[in-house]
Formats: C-alpha cells, sequence, structure tokens
C-alpha cells in the first residue's frame, strides 16, 4: 500500500503569528520539504503548522505579590488578585464550573495527594510544612457573588478493584477542586468572566510546588478552570474534566492567554511561562513589577531565587555552536540522516532560533554549558521529529538544593531540572532529565493530550523520543557509583545487602534495626576501581533501560487508564512511561522489518510528523494518535496498539529447540521405471542427492498472551566454522497459535526471533535466541567477577572483626 | 624508645617468612566462595551461554541479562544473595582460625610450619570466635549508633540552600563513624595479640585492657594501623588498573582476572599478618618484652599435620 504523503507541509501554514526568525525558519523547513515533494498541498482550508491554538477558551488576569511572613524566607506567601474569562465552545448551556485548587492537596497529610503518597511509599518529611489555597470574594465579574463548594468527583467508595472487609473508608480532606454554581446558565459562544481574590501559602517542596529557604517554585499556584467536554465525555462530572490532584496525575486543561503581574523584591531572581513585557523597579519599597504575557498555553508557572545565577543565549538548534567541528557535530549528522529519511538536502532542514535562558544555582554555574548543549539537543531533535518548537523563548530552572523535589517538571515555556555538583558528563544527569522535560514542550503543551486519563500520550511517546534525542546527542549514559560523593563511572557487580546497603525486605527488620546505608563503607566494601565495572545504560538499544522497568510490572494494568486506576505507583509508571515507550519503539521497528530500513524509518517518521501537525495545539487522545499515525505511515497502527497496549498481556516468545532432521537413505518399496515395484534395501547406495538432505526444524513457542508477527532469522554455518560465510535466511509467522515450527534446508547454526528488536517488551530476552555450540565466555567471566567481588569484599569486611 | 621502634622491621619479617602460609590462606578464601561463584557462572552460562550476541555479554555487564535473570521465577539475586551469605558465614567462622596463625606467627618471630599455624590457631579459635562476635556486635550497634547522628547530619544538610555545605558534612559524618569502625578493628586486633601474649581466659577483659592500650598509645597502636591500611589500600589501587586492563570477553582473560585477584587476595591477608606482627612488637615493647613466645613444642613424628607435604 501507497505510504499516504504526509500533509504536514502544505502551502496554507499560517506562519503569521510566527516571529520573523521563527518564520523564516519555519518556511525553509517546509519550503524545503515541499520541493522535496513530501508535501502535497490539497486545499487552501487545509492547516499546516500551527503557530497557536485555534481555539482559546480561557483568559487568565492575574495580580500576584509574593509576600514575606513572619517565619522569613520559609513563610512565603502569593496574594491575587485574579480574573477568569471563559468562551463557552461547546453546544451545551453550562450552569456550573469546576475549579482545580490544586495548592490544597499540601493543606493537610489527608489530602487525596499526600494519601496516595503514603500508600505508594512515601514518607512525609518530619519537618514538612503545610501549605494550601484560600479563595475569597468568588464573584461575576459584574459584582453578583458566587458559592464555592468542594467536590470530590474521584473518590469512589471503595476505589475500583478493592473490596474493604470490615475497614472504614478512609477519610478524605481532599480540597483540590471546587464547584460553583452560576447563577445563570452560559450559552454556547458565551464568555463567563469571573473574578476572585486568592492566597496561596507556600508549603515546603514536596512534590513539584512550594518553597525552601527562598526558593520559590510557583506551580499549580492559582485557581484554574478544568475543561469543560461536555455531559457525554466519559470520565467528566456536569460537563466538567476537573480530577482531584493525585500522587500518580499531571494536569490538564485548555489552552489559554494568561496576563500575570507579579511583584517580588528585587534582590530575587526570577523565570516564568511566556515572556516578561514590562519590568519595574519600586526602589524605596525594595520591590519589583514585572508583566508576564503567554499566550496560547495550558498552564503558568514561575520561579523566584536570590542565589540563581541567569544565564541566557539564542540558540540555533541545527546550527554547530562555535569552535565546534560541523562533522564531529552529533546533531548534525541526525539532520543528514533524517534529511535523507525524508529525502531532502540536510540544509532544507531549519529550525527557528529560540532564547534560551538558564537560571542556575550558584554551585552549579560551571554546568551552564552542559544546560544549553542539552537544550540545543532537544530543540534540534524533537522540532526536526515533531515540527518546530513554536515559542520563543524556554527556561531551564535548576531548583535549589534540598528542593529538589520541584526538579524534573514540566511547564509551557519553562521546565525545571535538578543537578549535583559531581555530576560528571558521561553519567547525562542532568542532560537527560533536561531533553525530557524539553520534550514535554510537545507532548504536553503543543499536543495537550489529556495527561490524567492518556498519560501515555505524554510520558509515554515523550520517553521514546527522549531516549532517541539521548542516543542522537549523546549515546549512552555510564553508570556511576559514588564515595563520599565523588563519582566514579563504573558500578559494582553486586548489591549485596549488609552493613552498608539497605537490608531487603524479605530479611523483616524493623526500620530502627536497619543498618544506615553509607557511601563510603558501600564504597569500602564494593572497591568501585577494583571491582566495579563500566556500566553503559543500555548495549544495543536506548529503548533497553525502559524495557527493564516494564519487566517490574508486566501484565498487570492495561497501558491506557486514568492514572490513579492504576494497580500501584509501580504499575502507572510502567504503563504512563516505559511500556508506551516501547510500544512506539515497535511500531518503528515493524516497520523497518516489513518495508526494509530507509523505507520503515521513513514512514515510521512520516507517520510521527502526520501526528505532530494534524493535532498540533489541540487536545488528542489514543484514536488521534492512531489515526494520525496510520494516515501519515500508510500502515495500520491499531492492530499493534490492541495486542501491545490494549491489554495487560504480556509477550514472550520462544525458541524452544533446533534440531536436524536427517533424511535417510530410501528404504522400502519403491516403483521402478517400468512401474514395477522393488525393494530398496536400507544400505543400497541412495539416488543422486538423497545423502545430502539434511533440514534444521526450528521450534518457537508462544509462551505470553500477546500475538504478533514474529520474525526469526537463522545463521547458516556452511562450512569450516571458522571461515564461515554468516548468511541469513528470514521467516515470518503471525504468532497467533500456540507453537509454530520452522523448517530449513540444510544445517543452521543459530536461530533468533525479532532481529530488528521490533519488541522489546519481550518478556524473557534469554530464549529468543539460540546457538547450537553453547559459548562458555560469559559465565567464566561473571564467576570470575563474583568470586572477585566476594572475596574483596569479606576481606574488607574482615577488617573490622 | 618507642613501642613503635622496631615494629615495621618485625612485620615485614613475619610476612616474608609466612609466605606460603599467606598463599596457602589466600587459596582458601578462594575455596569459600568458590560455590557461589560457581552458582554465578552456572546460572549466566544458562542465560547466555546459548544466545547469539554471548560474546558481547561477557564483554559488558548487561543490566538486561540480569533483569531477565531476576524476573519471573528466576530469583537470581536471591539465590546469589543468600549463596554469598552463607559463604561469608563459613568465611568468618573459618576466620578465628586464621587470625589464630597470624598471631602465632608474630607471636614466633620465626619461620612457622602449616602445622603449627593450624595448632595454634585452633588452640585459640574458640577465643578468637568470642572476639569476632563481639566485633560483629559491636559493628552492628555502632552502626545503630550512627543512623540518629547521620539522619540528624542529613536532614541539616538538606535544610541547607547550597549543596556545597551539605556535602562536606556528609562527608565529614561517614569518615568519622569509618574513623570509629577502623579504631574498632585495630582494638580488636590488638586484643587478639593480648589473648596470645598473656594467655588470658577472659576475651572481654583483654578487650577491655586492649582498648585501653591502643587509647595510651594511639600515636604507635593507630598510627601502626594507618600504615598497614594505607599499604593495603595501596595493593588495591595498584592492582585495580591492572585488573580492569586484563579483564576482557574471554576465557583465558577471564582467568588472568582470577590469577590476578588471587595475587591482591594475598597481598591483602598479608597485610592483615603484617599488622598483627606489628602489634605483637609494640605491646611487647610496651610492656618491656617480657611476653616472648615459649619455645616451639616439637610434635611427634606420627603427627598428621606435621607430615603434610609441604611440611617436608
Amino acid at each position: 500500500m501507497r505510504p499516504a504523503r504526509p500533509r504536514a507541509y502544505n502551502r496554507a501554514v499560517p506562519l503569521k503569528s510566527l516571529r520573523p526568525s521563527a518564520h523564516r525558519a519555519a518556511a525553509v523547513l517546509l519550503a524545503g520539504l515541499l520541493a522535496a515533494g513530501l508535501a502535497t498541498p490539497r486545499s487552501g482550508a487545509e492547516e499546516g503548522w500551527r503557530a497557536a491554538p485555534e481555539q482559546v477558551p480561557v483568559r487568565y488576569s492575574i495580580e500576584a505579590r509574593l509576600v514575606e511572613g513572619r517565619g522569613g524566607e520559609d513563610d512565603l506567601r502569593i496574594a491575587g488578585n485574579q480574573r477568569i474569562e471563559w468562551r463557552n465552545t461547546s453546544t451545551e448551556d453550562v450552569g456550573v464550573v469546576y475549579l482545580h485548587l490544586y495548592a490544597n492537596a499540601f493543606r493537610d497529610s489527608h489530602t487525596t495527594l499526600l494519601r496516595e503518597a503514603r500508600d505508594a511509599g512515601w514518607k512525609l518529611p518530619e519537618d514538612a510544612r503545610f501549605g494550601g489555597i484560600d479563595v475569597r470574594g468568588l464573584s461575576l465579574v459584574t459584582g453578583e457573588p458566587l458559592e464555592l463548594t468542594f467536590v470530590t468527583p474521584d473518590d469512589d467508595e471503595p476505589p475500583p478493584g478493592t473490596t474493604l472487609v470490615g475497614v472504614a473508608p478512609a477519610p478524605s480532606t481532599d480540597r483540590t477542586v471546587a464547584r460553583v454554581v452560576l447563577p445563570r446558565r452560559v450559552a454556547p459562544g458565551e464568555t463567563l468572566g469571573l473574578r476572585l481574590k486568592f492566597t496561596t501559602t507556600l508549603p515546603s517542596v514536596m512534590r513539584r510546588m512550594g518553597c525552601h529557604r527562598g526558593f520559590v517554585m510557583a506551580a499549580q499556584w492559582y485557581p484554574k478552570l478544568g475543561r469543560y467536554l461536555g455531559t457525554a465525555a466519559p470520565g467528566t462530572h456536569e460537563g466538567w474534566y476537573c480530577p482531584q490532584y493525585h500522587w500518580t496525575t499531571e494536569f490538564c486543561a485548555d489552552y489559554a492567554d494568561y496576563d500575570v503581574e507579579l511583584r517580588l523584591r528585587s534582590a530575587l531572581v526570577s523565570g516564568a511561562t511566556g515572556e516578561r513585557v514590562e519590568e519595574s523597579v519600586d526602589e524605596p519599597r525594595g520591590e519589583r513589577t514585572e508583566r508576564w504575557r503567554a499566550r496560547g498555553v495550558v498552564d503558568f508557572a514561575w520561579t523566584a531565587h536570590e542565589r540563581f545565577e541567569s544565564y541566557e543565549r539564542e540558540i540555533e538548534p541545527l546550527a554547530v555552536p562555535e569552535g565546534r567541528d560541523p562533522a564531529a557535530d552529533r546533531v548534525l549528522r541526525e539532520r543528514a540522516r533524517f534529511a535523507e529519511v525524508l529525502g531532502v538536502a540536510p540544509e532544507e532542514l531549519q529550525l527557528p532560533k529560540v532564547k534560551v535562558r538558564v537560571l542556575l544555582q550558584r554551585e552549579h554555574a560551571r554546568q551552564a554549558e552542559r544546560y544549553f548543549e542539552a537544550a540545543r539537543v532537544a530543540l534540534a531533535t524533537y522540532g526536526m521529529w515533531l515540527g518546530p518548537y513554536p515559542y520563543p523563548t524556554l527556561t531551564i530552572v535548576d531548583p535549589a538544593f534540598g528542593a529538589k523535589r520541584a526538579g524534573g517538571m514540566e511547564y509551557p515555556q519553562l521546565v525545571t531540572a535538578a543537578t549535583e555538583i559531581a555530576n560528571p558528563p558521561e553519567s547525562l544527569d542532568p542532560e537527560r532529565v533536561i531533553l525530557h522535560e524539553i520534550g514535554h514542550q510537545w507532548f504536553m503543551n503543543v499536543l495537550a493530550s489529556n495527561e490524567a486519563a492518556e498519560a501515555w500520550l505524554d510520558e509515554g511517546l515523550n520517553t521514546y523520543f527522549t531516549a532517541r534525542s539521548a542516543e542522537v546527542g549523546y549515546g549512552p549514559a555510564i553508570g556511576v557509583t559514588r564515595v563520599l560523593s565523588v563519582p566514579l563511572l563504573v558500578t559494582p557487580f553486586f548489591d549485596f545487602p549488609g552493613l552498608a546497603a539497605e537490608w531487603p525486605r524479605w530479611v523483616g527488620l524493623p526500620d530502627w534495626a536497619v543498618p544506615p546505608r553509607m557511601e563510603l563503607f558501600e564504597g569500602w566494601r564494593d572497591l568501585p576501581p577494583l571491582s566495579g565495572l563500566p556500566t553503559p545504560s543500555y548495549a544495543t538499544d536506548p529503548l533497553l533501560p525502559q524495557r527493564r522497568r516494564y519487566l517490574n510490572r508486566a501484565g498487570w494494568d492495561d497501558m491506557v487508564r486514568p492514572s490513579w486506576r492504576y494497580a500501584d505507583a509501580p504499575s502507572y509508571w510502567v504503563n504512563a512511561y516505559s511500556r508506551p515507550a516501547l510500544f512506539v519503539n515497535s511500531l518503528r521497528r515493524t516497520l523497518q522489518a516489513e518495508r526494509g530500513d530507509a523505507a520503515g524509518e521513513r514512514a515510521f517518521a512520516l507517520g510521527m510528523l502526520e501526528y505532530a501537525r494534524s493535532q498540533r495545539f489541540r487536545h488528542p487522545t489514543t484514536g488521534d494518535f492512531l489515526t494520525a499515525f496510520g494516515r501519515g505511515s500508510g500502515s495500520d497502527a491499531t492492530r499493534l496498539f490492541d495486542a501491545l497496549a490494549a491489554s495487560a498481556g504480556v509477550l514472550d516468545y520462544a525458541i524452544e529447540g533446533i534440531d536436524v532432521l536427517r533424511e535417510p537413505p530410501f528404504a522400502g518399496i519403491r516403483e521402478d521405471e517400468g512401474g514395477e515395484d522393488v525393494v530398496a534395501v536400507p544400505d543400497a547406495v541412495p539416488a543422486e542427492g538423497e545423502a545430502a538432505r539434511i533440514r534444521t526444524a526450528v521450534l518457537v513457542r508462544r509462551r505470553g498472551d500477546a500475538v504478533v508477527p514474529v520474525r526469526i532469522e537463522v545463521t547458516r554455518d556452511s562450512g569450516d566454522p571458522e571461515r564461515a560465510t554468516w548468511e541469513s535466511t528470514w521467516q515470518t509467522w503471525d504468532g497467533r497459535e500456540r507453537w509454530h515450527r520452522f523448517v530449513f534446508d540444510g544445517r543452521i547454526q543459530a536461530a533468533r526471533l525479532y532481529p530488528r528488536a521490533e519488541f522489546l517488551q519481550d518478556a524473557d530476552r534469554r530464549n529468543d535466541s539460540l546457538t547450537k555450540r553453547q559459548n562458555p565466555r560469559p559465565g567464566a567471566k561473571w564467576a570470575t567477577r563474583f568470586l572477585m567481588w566476594i572475596e574483596n569484599a569479606a576481606l574488607s569486611y574482615g577488617r573490622f572483626l | 624508645m618507642s613501642p613503635a621502634d622496631g615494629a615495621v622491621r618485625a612485620a615485614w619479617r613475619a610476612v616474608r617468612r609466612a609466605k606460603r602460609l599467606v598463599w596457602l590462606v589466600a587459596l582458601t578464601d578462594a575455596l569459600v566462595f568458590l560455590p557461589a561463584a560457581l552458582y554465578v557462572g552456572v546460572t549466566v552460562h544458562r542465560a547466555a551461554g546459548h544466545r547469539v550476541d554471548a560474546t558481547s555479554l561477557a564483554r559488558v555487564l548487561d543490566p538486561d541479562l540480569l533483569a531477565d535473570m531476576d524476573s519471573g521465577s528466576g530469583d537470581f539475586r536471591i539465590h546469589q544473595t543468600v549463596l554469598a551469605a552463607a559463604c561469608l558465614v563459613l568465611f568468618f567462622a573459618l576466620r578465628p582460625l586464621v587470625m589464630g596463625g597470624y598471631v602465632a606467627i608474630a607471636a614466633r618471630g620465626d619461620r612457622i610450619r602449616f602445622d603449627e599455624f593450624v595448632r595454634v590457631g585452633g588452640a585459640v579459635y574458640w577465643k578468637f570466635l568470642r572476639i569476632a562476635l563481639v566485633g560483629v556486635v559491636t559493628c552492628y550497634l555502632l552502626s545503630l549508633a550512627a543512623k540518629p547522628l547521620l539522619a540528624y547530619i542529613d536532614e541539616q544538610a538538606s535544610s541547607y540552600v547550597t549543596e556545597g555545605p551539605a556535602i562536606t558534612y556528609r562527608r565529614a559524618t561517614e569518615v568519622f563513624v569509618f574513623t570509629a569502625y577502623w579504631v574498632l578493628g585495630t582494638i580488636l586486633d590488638y586484643t587478639r595479640v593480648g589473648v596470645r601474649m598473656y594467655r588470658r581466659p577472659g576475651v572481654f577483659v583483654e578487650l577491655g585492657r586492649s582498648a585501653l592500650f591502643v587509647l595510651q598509645h594511639p600515636v604507635e597502636t593507630l598510627g601502626f594501623s594507618a600504615f598497614a591500611f594505607a599499604i593495603e589500600l595501596a595493593a588495591i589501587w595498584g592492582f585495580s588498573e591492572l585488573l580492569q586492563r586484563a579483564d576482557g570477553a574471554y576465557v583465558l582473560t577471564s582467568l588472568s582476572v582470577l590469577l590476578l585477584a588471587q595475587v591482591l587476595v594475598a597481598l591483602r591477608e598479608a597485610t592483615r599478618l603484617f599488622h598483627h606482627a606489628g602489634a605483637w612488637r609494640i605491646r611487647r615493647r610496651a610492656e618491656g618484652g617480657a611476653h616472648d613466645d615459649p619455645a616451639r613444642r616439637r610434635p611427634s613424628g606420627d603427627d598428621l599435620l606435621e607430615n603434610l607435604p609441604w611440611n617436608q
């Protein structure tokens, strides 16, 4: 079937709203692809790369002031006046409004978030400071007062999949969702105006937001509207999708325009979503007023800290940084590769410049270059694969020490990473976090899927592209062992529980009796320079680390369900991050296996581009992804999705054996040339060619539930093993039966499944290949290494006894 | 004259004269852990020996292979942990015998035969085992005592707004706790020496006396212990580079690693002997040299240990 041509690059691209540089670069990118025949303009009405959302139903105007209380720099509040305008874009009259008050998740220890966190094994710090948000003076813009009541739309009792036996339902004090009854219904197309005052008391940084010794991460800090999806939409209450703040949930919102005025102490260095359009200083009061504007974004976050070192640079993602050899630049190599995949000249792929601002803690100032390079790699790779970054600015925040729980989070045009002084470049820490969080500018904001209901569409797809982006920019990360905070690029062979390590649960020691963990003791026991091994995060495929995580919860849950409905938190992490990343990898690899490397790669690239283009600045669903990808790639992605994601089924195919089948010389009765039966004696000389009738059977069995097409590659042994000519033969099987036997003519030396690593989610890779000759090297190597480790560990322990 | 005078020379002489015994102890160490190592070898061979990428699996520690061995009903880690723990128990059960032998070598100041090494080790076995058990319990209690300190420092460090001071405080605390363990280990070594030197029946009395002795002569005792420790660290450091270079993905390179590792183990055992011999000398000098070991008792001609081939 001929792949559909991408509609991504057509002449109807609304570029007017892009900045001049972005306009130019995007135009070059698109023109290049048009020239290459990749884009087929259809009709004038057809869309191209949107520069902004078509519908922005919400507008927030906020005046906020950061107020320091008597408790000093750990007692901070945000006092705000807010105006919300919401346009009813549905076809229904709306009589109520739902608001997120996320900050109330930190109001007490029994909120939904902190209760779920406790259930997941997270411990509330002893010095935790609670916070929350108070809303006062809620009214219509006309002055009519409104009443706000707290509701808990997700609190089913008992929770799904749970039976309460002699147990009262857990008390919930959650106030993260508020319901407001309107005095009159809002008709379709009509705009509702609300006005309110709020005070957000910043908690200590427990998750994503809060303050710590003067560092402020203001995320989910203001009353925010839920999304109105209509009364018929699943998961809604009175038409509003407004889930509580769960431990395993991120956010879901309409596109909105923000106009935010912040009043801060002058000494604070700040960063926020959007662009700073005004700034004034009130010297007598020591205050600074900043006005930030953001257009067509799903959230607004800001940060401030006195100790931030601010670095700013205009990054041209596909240009070589000054002083670097273009031939050695990995990003340019990827551009050349990707251009070849698309069939255009590399120079025709251009991306707009982005002003990147890095707010670093002073002690991490040396890592500024690494931050900028990671930003360049992310903007270049995601930009090429999924369309250009649409905003002129991007801010990367390094949270204060002690507030690392604010790190590793994404907000529109602002992301938080986290690093340490002694992070060697080989560890790719913080690079991988930066790549991932910048990736969320696409899989969260530009493609604003529902992060609460279908987390895989943002976290999963982003995890896949983060792995590939890191592969392009850096290669595998090397495992690090720290001894007295000194990083060593090796990992111990074996993590033995003992004096220097945490005891596993199965030992059954109570908490107080568990010896503490100390780096120095671990170092003395393991002797990393001696027994440690350089351990890259993967050997062959950048998605392999995701496979290891997936194995922890393989077979537990369907991949797609509301985030708080998984069996436990690890199941959420697996099904939102790792498993979808492996699924997307399977899509790509299967296309390569079916169509060959170049055509398969092209089909995958076009499928993803089509999804990214058609859903740009929209709210895509799983169905939208499958449809768009299928349209772009020319293949049906639904089949693989059903097999690998729709159920909890585990994939496991195994090569059970390789058997040589010898065809003996003919014995018995056969017809001679005259048609007469004659008896052939067993030791008679066989007919010509009969002596060479040797066949080899490879038996493959499906051990898991998931059914996928299985490819098998065998390696023939043609003669002397030392000088063997290796040639491969491909066979396929649709995998529906429980077993299948492949019979090959002649002898084969080895067989393996999924030769293109199509299905990394296979639950047991040990049985994915089989050779006739056993290789003693791995056993000898690891037995020796273990012996060396344990002898030295025993002598190290013995030093104290 | 300082009690430490001549300690290094005496210790060096003891090590030189007991080379073969040290090699034998190193070999015993290897044999003790061989079952666990064989389990690892066989399990890895079963998991990877038949794979087409077996050689590359021998080249780098593949986390995916370990994940496969651990997933499902594999339980590789648990079996490995239990086997390692059992081997460690056996190692520490044999340790008093070895330590007894080391003290015998230190006491003799002369070449010692294997039979005497075992005989003296056996004679003090139960006392030394009690010392080791006291050491285990003390180490454990020390770790529990250090726990609130570490937690407090950690909490204080987390409350800092910058990383630098937090790292410094954590480092200092860990070094402090580690030093406490090291001092404990030194005291236990002097206890073993004292038990043999004074033939005292009570372990706890000698433990107290040795602790007092170490505290009364901190420069000599802890200084010499630090010297022995430095030699051990130097051996580890030197062999680290050598071993990493020798390692590879072939059976031959694995064998070379095995040999080099055994040399290192022998060197580390030698440093323990070195410390015991030096400790004997220091303690003897401090007491005025009145506690030399009595003359060696010649065993009868039909003694089994005496007649072992390497004693002839």
